[in-house]
């Protein structure tokens, strides 16, 4: 029927979740196919199905929770060109994504894990954010944690932002999810005619064929008003305490108790003290900056042997440096140091503090990496 | 329609009257126009499109024009999809007509980078990550942990846990999976407003 063009046509089928996957794996042949299309494009709520079909299928595939059956021939169809191995990755990083959010806003249950053996890359470091520790490593970290008793004293409990829930109209007509899966690159074509898109300051409108939750409070659509800046929802009232006069930076020092005052924002140092690469975020790898901030005094425990001299590397998760300092010295035994790091340097995300020794021979080597994250209030 | 010999490009007032032809609320127009994108973007995906938005436009292109002359539309679903079959089986008749090029050519350009980009440019995707958790936090607490329920990464069959949380729900599994798609792409179409915003405002929210 492709000569009118289908204009005024209105087919529509039942819809078949056998049929629909095999449509999402390429299987109809043409009529099928077609049919199955005129019905998701005549009918939004087909449609809907067909997209959550797809979705749950990437996101199991993303899983390994397929059978092999399946994820065969999810392979063989999602494989063979760029936009359908792109679904797949999207998959997979909404998943890393979601996850990593979540744990940020749980509470760290558990002294922080040990280093991750290598730099993974962004996302498959997104996934190790969660890694439980082996017992053995808690032990020594418990030791370490315990030679800084003040630091377990401080509470860690995560901070949910406020919600904006807003009730949504329902309709069967109306599109309710006109966006692509991704969220990652706007397409040309819809940042063009961004000015264009109403959907931006219309609620969302809800899905008829999910009634049994409909009594659930739903989303606010997030577009409908202009997004706010950004927050890693660390609540400054747990955030960790400021100590008063800094060592000089590139002098290290022995980790005492620091002169705990109470938390006010906008003190001119702040101090994190570092003892682990746990990547979730938590009041103790913190650093909250305020307005009058100028320095933020960067503690770090670590273990082993001693070394001659010490440098600290504070980095983006990318890799950039974006502060260094070398020829650091610790005095006798112990197994801390600390630095002050100008808190001009540091926006608001996350950042890996790499501590590395030199022997005297002049070899380096990293002793250990440590996950950094900076709030600006 | 005669189309071929005349030169036509898009304009706003061509773009005006397809939005019109959709609906006389200006708005809900908008949404029909996003809907349809979407729907087209699935069928040359599914179709095997190597540049599926390249399609939906050339797509749209076509309605418009031919809005442009004169043709009524009465249904735009199945007037879209009727001009989409045509696209791709134009573009298939092409691409049939060139050399069979490496897997790695199949891929566009904009396509075939993305994956070094997202290496070489790791801001971007901590961005993403800026938005996607500014977006999460402007959902109902609810709505919030449900999609961190059943998108999370955790031990066990997630198949499983999905089950136990549609009983906790008191709802059914593809009520429950409905619900998780559509906050999804809404979670996704947030993201994607707040990352262009934040390109526009020079990176830094």
């Amino acid at each position: 029927m492709i000569g009118t063009n289908g204009n005024g046509r209105s087919t529509s089928i039942p819809f078949d979740e056998d049929m629909c996957e095999r449509y999402i794996f390429g299987e109809l042949d043409e009529a099928q196919q077609e049919l199955f299309e005129t019905a998701y494009f005549n009918d939004d709520s087909f449609f809907n199905r067909y997209l959550a079909v797809k979705d749950e299928l990437l996101d199991l595939y993303s899983r390994n929770e397929l059978d092999t059956e399946k994820r065969v021939r999810i392979e063989s169809h999602f494989g063979s060109t760029g936009p359908r191995r792109q679904r797949l990755a999207e998959s997979n990083d909404f998943i890393s994504a979601v996850t990593t959010i979540a744990g940020r806003r749980a509470p760290s249950p558990t002294p922080d894990p040990e280093i991750e053996p290598r730099r993974a890359t962004f996302f498959e470091s997104l996934k190790g954010y969660f890694s439980m520790p082996a017992l053995a490593t808690v032990a020594v970290l418990l030791v370490l944690v315990a030679a800084g008793l003040w630091i377990v004293s401080r509470p860690e409990s995560p901070q949910l932002i406020a919600d904006d829930p807003a009730p949504q109209p329902a309709s069967n007509t109306a599109p309710s999810n006109p966006d692509v899966v991704s969220g990652i690159v706007p397409s040309e074509r819809n940042t063009k005619t961004a000015d264009k898109r109403p959907d931006e300051l219309t609620p969302q409108t809800k899905d008829p064929d999910a009634p049994a939750v409909a009594s659930q409070p739903e989303a606010a659509d997030p577009s409908t008003t202009t997004p706010p800046v950004p927050s890693r929802s660390i609540d400054p009232a747990v955030a960790p305490p400021a100590v008063a006069p800094t060592p000089e930076q590139r002098v290290a020092e022995v980790v005492k108790p620091p002169e705990v005052k109470s938390e006010t924002t906008g003190v001119r140092t702040e101090t994190v003290t570092l003892s682990s690469a746990s990547r979730s975020v938590t009041g103790r790898n913190t650093a909250s900056i305020g307005t009058a901030t100028q320095n933020v005094v960067i503690r770090m425990l670590f273990g082993g042997d001693a070394y001659e001299s010490y440098s600290v590397r504070v980095t983006t998760l990318g890799g950039g440096t974006v502060w260094r300092a070398s020829n650091l010295t610790i005095a006798g035994s112990a197994r801390s140091l600390a630095v002050t790091v100008p808190a001009g340097s540091l926006t608001r995300k996350d950042y890996i503090v790499v501590l590395e020794g030199r022997s005297k021979d002049g070899r380096s080597e990293t002793i250990r990496e440590y996950y950094l994250h900076v709030d600006r209030h | 329609m005669a189309m071929s010999g005349i030169t036509w490009t898009v304009t706003p007032e061509a773009f005006d009257s397809l939005l019109l032809s959709f609906d006389s609320d200006r708005e809900h127009a908008g949404r029909v126009y996003e809907n349809l994108r979407r729907k087209l973007l699935e069928f040359f995906e599914a179709r095997g499109s190597c540049t599926p938005e390249d399609h939906a436009d050339e797509t749209f292109d076509r309605v418009m024009r031919r809005i442009a002359h004169g043709e009524k539309i009465e249904n735009a679903s199945s007037y879209c999809y009727g001009v989409a079959r045509f696209v791709w089986m134009e573009a298939s008749r092409n691409r049939a007509k060139e050399p069979v090029p490496l897997d790695e050519d199949l891929l566009p350009k904009a396509l075939a980078g993305v994956e070094p980009q997202l290496e070489a440019s790791r801001e971007s995707i901590e961005r993403q990550l800026d938005c996607l958790e500014m977006c999460l936090s402007r959902l109902a607490d609810e709505t919030r942990q449900f999609i961190f329920d059943y998108y999370g990464e955790e031990n066990g069959i997630k198949i499983e846990q999905r089950k136990l949380l549609a009983a906790r729900l008191n709802t059914t599994l593809n009520a429950l999976r409905l619900r998780a798609s559509r906050l999804r792409r809404e979670l996704a179409r947030c993201t994607q407003t707040c990352v262009a915003r934040s390109v526009e405002s020079g990176g830094e929210e």
